[in-house]
C-alpha cells in the first residue's frame, strides 16, 4: 500500500517553504518567551512589593475603601487596538504638529469574503475572519493584530486620506549582506530607484517618502503608513500631509510595537 | 538553543523535509495546506528542539507533530471541509491521472482521525501502539479506525474495480 501512495503523491512540486526563515521566527519567538518570563517575574516582584508596602504603610479606614479584589476589577483593560492608536496619535501630533484630523481615525479588521480580504468597520462583535487556505489566497499572518485605520487628516496644504496598518512582519536587516544573487540584485535596484530600506537607530528596517512608510522592527512589529490627496487631484499618493523625516520618526516611536 | 543544537536541527529539517511534505499532502490533499503545515510543525519543533531531539524517536515523534497539528487545524470552525456545488479551482495542481485522482477521493472519503490513522499506519509504517501514542487514542481505537478505513478504501476500490 505504501507504494500505492507514493505513486498516488507522485513527484512534490518545488517547495515554498524556507527553512532560514522558520528558523529567524523561532528565534524571535523564543526571545519573546524569554523577556515574557522576566517581566512576568518582575511584575510580580513589583506586585508583591506594592502589596507589602500597602499593607505596612497605609492607613486602614474599613468600610470607606475598596476591597482589593473589586479595586482591581474597576481598572479599565486597554486593548491593544486602543494602546497602538493612542501611541500612533501621540506619535503624529508630536512628530507632525501640522497635521489634525486625529480623533477620525477609524479602525477597520479584515473579513474574508469569497476568497479576498476585504476591510470591514471595526466594531461590537465584529471580529477577523480569514479566509481557507484552500481558496488559494495566500493567508494573512495572525489575522488578530492587524491593526487597521483609515482617516481623513487635514494639514496646511490640503486634506488627504490616510491608511495605517500595525501588524507582525518578518524583519530583515537592511544593513546585513544580501542572503543570495537574487536578493542582492532585488537591493541593486532597489537603491537605484531611491527605495532602498535605511537601517533606523533601533535597527528597524525603515523606506520612508513623503506618502509612504513602511517599517520592520526587529521585535517583529510592522508599521504601514500609505498618504494620498483626497480630491485626487494630484497624481496618486504624491502628496501628503507628512514629510519623510515626519513619517520617520513616527514610525521609529517605541511605544508603537505589538 | 545554543548554534550547535540550532545547526543540529537544522540539518535534521533538511533531510527529512521532503518527507514530511508527502506526509502532509497525504492528509491534507493539496501542495499548498501541506506547506503551511509543515512550517508550522517546523516552527514548533525549531522552538522545543531540546525536548524533540531527546525522543526514542525522533522521525515517529515528528510524524505525530504533524499529525496532531493537522487534526488541531481540522477543529478549526474555518478549516473544515464543506460540501459544496461545484469544485473550485485550483491555483497550481495541475490534472491527476485517474487512478491518482480516485485514490484521492477515497482517502478524502475517510474521516480526518481515520485518515491520520490510515497515513500513519499504512504510509509511515507505524505500528498500532506507536500510532496509539502518537495520537493519544487507545490501541483498540487504531485497530478499528484503521480497520474501517482500509475496509472502505478496499470497497470503493472493488467497486471500482481494481486496486
Amino acid at each position: 500500500m505504501r507504494e500505492t501512495f507514493e505513486e498516488y503523491i507522485g513527484l512534490s512540486p518545488q517547495t515554498r517553504i524556507d527553512i532560514d526563515d522558520v528558523l529567524r521566527r523561532s528565534r524571535r519567538i523564543r526571545r519573546r518567551r524569554r523577556l515574557q518570563g522576566v517581566a512576568a517575574c518582575v511584575t510580580g516582584l513589583a506586585v508583591l512589593g506594592v502589596v507589602v508596602l500597602s499593607v505596612a504603610i497605609l492607613p486602614r479606614k474599613g468600610s470607606q475603601q475598596l476591597p482589593p479584589a473589586v479595586a482591581a476589577s474597576t481598572t479599565p483593560q486597554v486593548s491593544d487596538a486602543d494602546r497602538l492608536l493612542a501611541a500612533l496619535k501621540a506619535a503624529i501630533a508630536r512628530e507632525a504638529p501640522q497635521v489634525s484630523g486625529l480623533d477620525g481615525l477609524d479602525r477597520y479588521v479584515l473579513q474574508c469574503a469569497k476568497g479576498n480580504y476585504r476591510k470591514v468597520p471595526a466594531g461590537p462583535g465584529v471580529k477577523a475572519v480569514p479566509c481557507p487556505t484552500q481558496s488559494g489566497r495566500p493567508g494573512i499572518l495572525d489575522i488578530d493584530r492587524q491593526y487597521l485605520w483609515r482617516g481623513r487628516l487635514t494639514s496646511p496644504t490640503g486634506t488627504y486620506i490616510v491608511d495605517i496598518t500595525i501588524s507582525p512582519t518578518t524583519y530583515y536587516d537592511p544593513s546585513a549582506p544580501p542572503v543570495d544573487a537574487t536578493d542582492a540584485e532585488e537591493r541593486r535596484i532597489a537603491a537605484e530607484q531611491g527605495e532602498a530600506a535605511e537601517r533606523g537607530p533601533n535597527g528597524e528596517s525603515i523606506l520612508a517618502t513623503n506618502y509612504l512608510l513602511n517599517v520592520a522592527k526587529p521585535d517583529g512589529t510592522g508599521i504601514l503608513i500609505k498618504a494620498w490627496d483626497a480630491d485626487e487631484k494630484g497624481a496618486y499618493m504624491t502628496r501628503s500631509p507628512f514629510t519623510a523625516a515626519q513619517l520617520k520618526a513616527i514610525g521609529g516611536d517605541p511605544a508603537l510595537h505589538i | 538553543m545554543r548554534s550547535e543544537e540550532e545547526g543540529e536541527c537544522r540539518e535534521y529539517v533538511s533531510m527529512r523535509l521532503e518527507h514530511l511534505r508527502r506526509v502532509a499532502y497525504l492528509l491534507c490533499q493539496d501542495w499548498h495546506a501541506a506547506d503551511d503545515l509543515v512550517s508550522t510543525v517546523l516552527l514548533k519543533l525549531f522552538t522545543s528542539w531540546r525536548k524533540a531531539r531527546r525522543a526514542d524517536n525522533l522521525d515517529a515523534y515528528v510524524r505525530g507533530m504533524l499529525t496532531n497539528a493537522w487534526l488541531d487545524e481540522r477543529r478549526r470552525p474555518w478549516r473544515r471541509e464543506r460540501a459544496a456545488a461545484s469544485v473550485p479551482e485550483r491555483a497550481v495542481a495541475g490534472p491527476e491521472p485517474s487512478d491518482r485522482r480516485r485514490i484521492g477521493e477515497l482517502l478524502r472519503a475517510l474521516g480526518p482521525r481515520q485518515r491520520a490513522v490510515v497515513v500513519l499506519r499504512f504510509y509511515c509504517d507505524m505500528s498500532v501502539e506507536q500510532t496509539a501514542r502518537l495520537l493519544g487514542i487507545s490501541e483498540g481505537t487504531v485497530k478499528s479506525q484503521s480497520a474501517r478505513g482500509l475496509e472502505t478504501l478496499r470497497q470503493a476500490v472493488s467497486a471500482k474495480g481494481e486496486w
